[in-house]
């Protein structure tokens, strides 16, 4: 995404921007509390999402 | 209603008590206030101030102040939320309460350029000034179990019991009795909402649903699927029921997606359709469809916006994992129905349940508009079925979480 210039021009360059670094965040919330993507379903997959997206 | 001049008798005649103003976040979650008649009334223009915390908050409630801290955030002022007076509505089982899709803007009455709902209006306007309108309905998948959202809360949403149980395949009716009460429920709601709705059955996955909404505007599609899933969600939990639009939420089952259907119309006919060749796509889609490929990869990111988004895309299990496209080839990312005038449309496919559906729809459509631009091209064309299907192992999706990082 962030090597896009063309969607980014569409889209907006604060919105990409901070679209990024939201999904970064998630990324490393997930790493950071043990998260595995080899691995099945998490704990924390289940308490963060089932309820919310 | 499209202006404030009549509020006040609308607000009467239809004996609003209390006026649910909402947005989505950028996770796409559903946030609101509930607003006195007067409140509403004074603030119908200008809008309701609204913590821009919310925009700034994960879904685990953390604060994502370390990365960025971007302009429009000023001096952690409030943002507000603007209605559009167009989406205003009532709900004729919940009496009393009216709802109304907003907008976020700052305190100039500017939009946020992290609105994802300003952020789609703005990329049909784009469309628009080609030439071009759009229609599009998204297929809303979510699976349902038998436990109450409570017992599921204490369960930690661990060992939970699909609906229907966990035996059989896609469409059985020989499990209806399961179904038929909550999903009856559930469409007059949708109904009852100003929502129309075209059917609804039981999915691949054990539990699965899904329901399907007649083609509208592009920003009503999006409307419609937000405030549809929120009720989906309300009439479950009445019913003593979970249900979730996580986009796998057990290695066991299949995933679930939010594909978007999608026709241009130019002139009053749809621009998808070729006349002379009614079986092949128009200049139009092949140019949109070359557009959507071009940037599928980098899109992808609103396409697969969580870390579970990625337990979805596993090869050979529906969704798809490549820059794809093929005429009316469901393993490719981009399906091209050709066919006739009504039903020449694009189907998306990359979508996961979890979408944020504006910025999806906004960065799908973002893509088709610069290969309109730029008239692009999809390459060959793809005939029905695999292996014809036009692979590009170069420039594939980000088909993990752990690819998705480059």
């Amino acid at each position: 995404m962030s090597g896009d210039v063309n969607l980014t021009e569409v889209l907006g360059r604060e919105l990409v921007e901070y679209w990024i670094g939201t999904r970064r965040w998630e990324w490393l919330q997930f790493f950071t509390t043990g998260g595995d993507p080899a691995a099945g379903v998490s704990d924390w997959e289940l308490e963060r999402y089932f309820e919310h997206v | 209603m499209s202006d404030t001049t009549n509020l006040g008798e609308w607000i009467g005649n239809n004996s609003v008590r209390t006026i649910r103003a909402q947005t989505v976040t950028l996770d796409g979650a559903l946030v609101g206030k509930h607003l006195s008649p007067k409140k509403f009334e004074s603030g119908a223009q200008s809008g309701w101030g609204f913590a821009d915390i919310a925009l700034a908050v994960d879904l685990g409630n953390t604060a994502q102040l370390g990365f960025d801290f971007g302009d429009w955030r000023g001096e952690m002022h409030d943002v507000f939320l603007r209605p559009d007076l167009t989406t205003l509505s009532t709900d004729a089982s919940l009496p009393g309460l009216a709802t109304v899709m907003c907008d976020l803007v700052d305190q100039h009455g500017a939009p946020l350029p992290v609105c994802s709902r300003s952020t789609l209006a703005r990329v049909v306007k784009e469309l628009a000034e080609l030439g071009f309108t759009g229609k599009a309905a998204v297929e809303i998948e979510a699976t349902v179990f038998e436990e109450s959202i409570e017992q599921a809360r204490e369960q930690r949403f661990t060992n939970l019991h699909p609906l229907g149980g966990t035996q059989g395949a896609i469409y059985l009716l020989s499990r209806s009795r399961d179904y038929t009460t909550l999903m009856d429920a559930m469409a007059a709601r949708i109904e009852r909402a100003g929502i129309p709705w075209e059917g609804w059955a039981d999915e691949s996955a054990h539990g699965q649903i899904e329901v399907n909404l007649p083609p509208t505007d592009i920003l009503t599609a999006a409307d419609w699927y937000v405030r549809t899933k929120q009720i989906m969600r309300e009439v479950a939990y009445e019913h003593g029921r979970t249900i979730t639009f996580m986009a796998r939420w057990s290695p066991d089952q299949f995933g679930q997606g939010a594909h978007i259907n999608l026709s241009l119309q130019q002139d009053g006919r749809n621009a998808f359709f070729d006349e002379v060749e009614p079986s092949r796509p128009s200049e139009t889609m092949r140019n949109f469809i070359g557009g959507v490929l071009d940037t599928m990869a980098a899109a992808s990111s609103f396409q697969y916006p969580t870390v579970n988004s990625y337990r979805r895309i596993a090869e050979f299990d529906g969704p798809p994992t490549t820059v794809t496209w093929g005429v009316d080839n469901k393993s490719a990312a981009v399906r091209a129905v050709c066919t006739t005038e009504k039903l020449s449309r694009v189907e998306y496919r990359v979508p996961s349940a979890d979408v944020n559906i504006y910025l999806s729809m906004a960065s799908f459509l973002a893509g088709g508009l610069i290969g309109l631009r730029d008239h692009s091209d999809p390459g060959l064309d793809a005939p029905s079925w695999p292996g014809d299907c036009r692979r590009e192992p170069r420039s594939c999706q980000p088909a993990s979480l752990e690819r998705s990082r480059n």
